[in-house]
């Protein structure tokens, strides 16, 4: 992986992103490693848009465990 | 260096010789320092020993007793905290190398709550850096080091609680307090040998905690029996204004209406998939256990992408708690060289994939509600695999909490949960059957693991390594 991989049309955008923002820290290795991982949090995120939304569904933004019963 | 044979017992055992004069709080304290000392440290299980501070809780606790004012079941027994809980008196390190002189003057409300029950902290465990939410895949994942397993001290003693699950494994000490965002309390008592348990979110109050991922972090008692979890969440538990997301609830142990029978139990259908032969074995054995006190049902649970949920809410979450050490390069002092590099793009997961996944918490959330609320618990291996040899690393794509088929929803779900140990399985390493429940049944579950402790003889079993 060469030093300008951040170039490449084909990287997540996370990647692209990360890359631009921190890359000069970060050796060959490092940057293959940080697209590998970019590569799996798009499929992550892939899997998630599978699963049907509507509208109306809200996110979890205040999130409490559902009230049960205590026992 | 041996143990005191005394840290190898019970909390109900260590009181009742409080008591009765056979031992004393400063004994006790002063054997858990030298334990934690020696063997501790050869399994980098210590962050810092706390001598004076508890010297002086244990002083006081003998001075109480003394004078008949008994604070109950805990009163004088030696504890450790997660190197990420708040105290005053010792460096709160997060494991990680950025935090190694972080000193608050404060105490978290787990450590005034227990002090306030009289137990004596002792020392500051290790842990994974950062509570392993910088996506570690090198078990040598810590400043202390690698966390050795006390049944193998080339074995992994699990993560991110890895000085909590060994220090209690090894009889160093009767219980420790852990942290589990994914797996980090059940995933070491599993490997360890022990009983840990998993409030449901919002039990415990994380005032003082190292935030990772605040709509998952929770914080929980390891100890070598449920009873002893019992025992520690009752006084650990309840509401806490400087939490706000600590629930007003009442939680007592034990329950005075426990039930001992009669339980309906579930149990996946695919808990085989990707589970080792010795742990199938051993899961298959504590089914018929179960089966004593209860019915034992196959289920299938729906096909849902909480793996992923979770993984994109704790990187995202995670990213924004330590966007100072990523922003300024202190991330790249960390240990494990995958957590000098994942961080970088969990700092650019888009809003739309948080908020996606948040999204999917609430189907996940809802669906298990309705399948726990069928069943007494969900009864499964803790992990699907013994304790890793220090040499491997973590598989991102098969992870030991997701291998257990409930491990992934029921953190998203803030589900409650508990691991007792279940016998031994590859290398001789420990199994574990992990029980998980409804929202809010901690009661419930730790009368059905006592129950099955009453009945085997597992959780006795000590290493010798």
């Amino acid at each position: 992986m060469s030093s300008n991989s951040g170039n490449n049309p084909d990287m997540p955008p996370m990647a692209v992103a990360a890359l631009a923002r921190f890359g000069d820290r970060l050796d060959d290795e490092q940057r293959e490693v940080l697209i590998k991982t970019a590569v799996q949090f798009e499929e992550a995120a892939g899997d998630l848009r599978k699963w049907e939304l509507t509208n109306g569904d809200e996110p979890d933004t205040s999130f409490k465990a559902i009230e049960g019963q205590d026992s | 260096m041996v143990p005191d044979p005394l840290l190898g017992l019970s909390i109900g055992e260590l009181g009742a010789k409080i008591r009765s004069g056979e031992t004393s709080p400063t004994a006790l304290a002063r054997a858990a320092i030298e334990a934690l000392d020696s063997t501790g440290r050869e399994l980098n299980a210590v962050a810092t020993v706390m001598e004076d501070r508890a010297m002086q809780a244990a002083e006081r606790a003998e001075a109480e007793l003394a004078s008949g004012h008994d604070r109950g079941p805990l009163h004088g027994i030696p504890w450790g905290a997660k190197d990420l809980l708040a105290a005053v008196g010792a460096p709160t390190t997060w494991g990680a190398t950025p935090f190694r002189d972080q000193v608050f003057d404060f105490d978290a409300t787990v450590v005034k709550n227990l002090e306030q029950a009289g137990a004596v902290l002792v020392a500051k465990l290790a842990m994974v850096e950062l509570a392993g939410g910088m996506g570690y895949e090198e078990l040598d994942a810590a400043w202390t080091g690698p966390g050795r397993n006390p049944w193998d001290h080339d074995s992994w003693a699990g993560g991110s609680s890895s000085g909590s699950g060994a220090a209690v494994a090894a009889r160093l000490l009767p219980f420790a307090i852990g942290s589990e965002t994914f797996g980090s309390i059940v995933t070491p008592a599993s490997y360890c040998g022990i009983s840990g348990l998993r409030p449901t979110y919002g039990r415990v109050s994380r005032f003082g905690a190292m935030a990772l991922s605040w709509t998952l972090d929770k914080l929980g008692p390891l100890a070598r029996s449920a009873e002893d979890c019992g025992l520690v969440l009752d006084a650990i538990a309840g509401p806490d204004e400087k939490d706000p997301t600590s629930v007003i609830r009442t939680f007592h142990y034990p329950a005075p209406d426990g039930r001992h029978d009669g339980f309906r139990f579930a149990i996946p259908a695919d808990w085989k998939e990707g589970t080792e032969p010795g742990i199938v074995d051993n899961i298959e054995s504590s089914l018929e256990t179960l089966r004593e006190i209860g019915t034992v049902e196959e289920i299938t649970l729906p096909d849902m992408p909480s793996g992923q949920a979770a993984r994109i809410i704790i990187a995202a979450e995670g990213a924004s708690a330590f966007e100072d050490i990523i922003e300024d390069g202190r991330v790249m002092q960390l240990r494990a060289p995958s957590c000098r590099v994942k961080p970088h793009v969990h700092s650019m997961i888009p809003a739309r994939d948080y908020l996606r996944a948040m999204r999917v918490r609430r189907h996940v959330s809802q669906a298990y509600d309705r399948i726990t609320a069928e069943y007494d618990a969900i009864v499964g291996p803790t992990t699907g695999n013994v304790s890793p040899l220090l040499t491997g690393t973590l598989d991102r794509s098969s992870r030991p909490t997701t291998s257990a088929p409930i491990g992934a929803p029921g953190n998203l779900a803030g589900l409650p949960a508990i691991a007792v140990p279940n016998g031994l399985g590859d290398r001789g390493m420990p199994t574990s059957l992990q029980f998980t429940g409804r929202a809010w049944t901690e009661s419930r579950l730790l009368a059905i693991a006592s129950e099955y402790q009453s009945r085997t003889e597992h959780h006795r079993a000590a290493p010798s390594a």
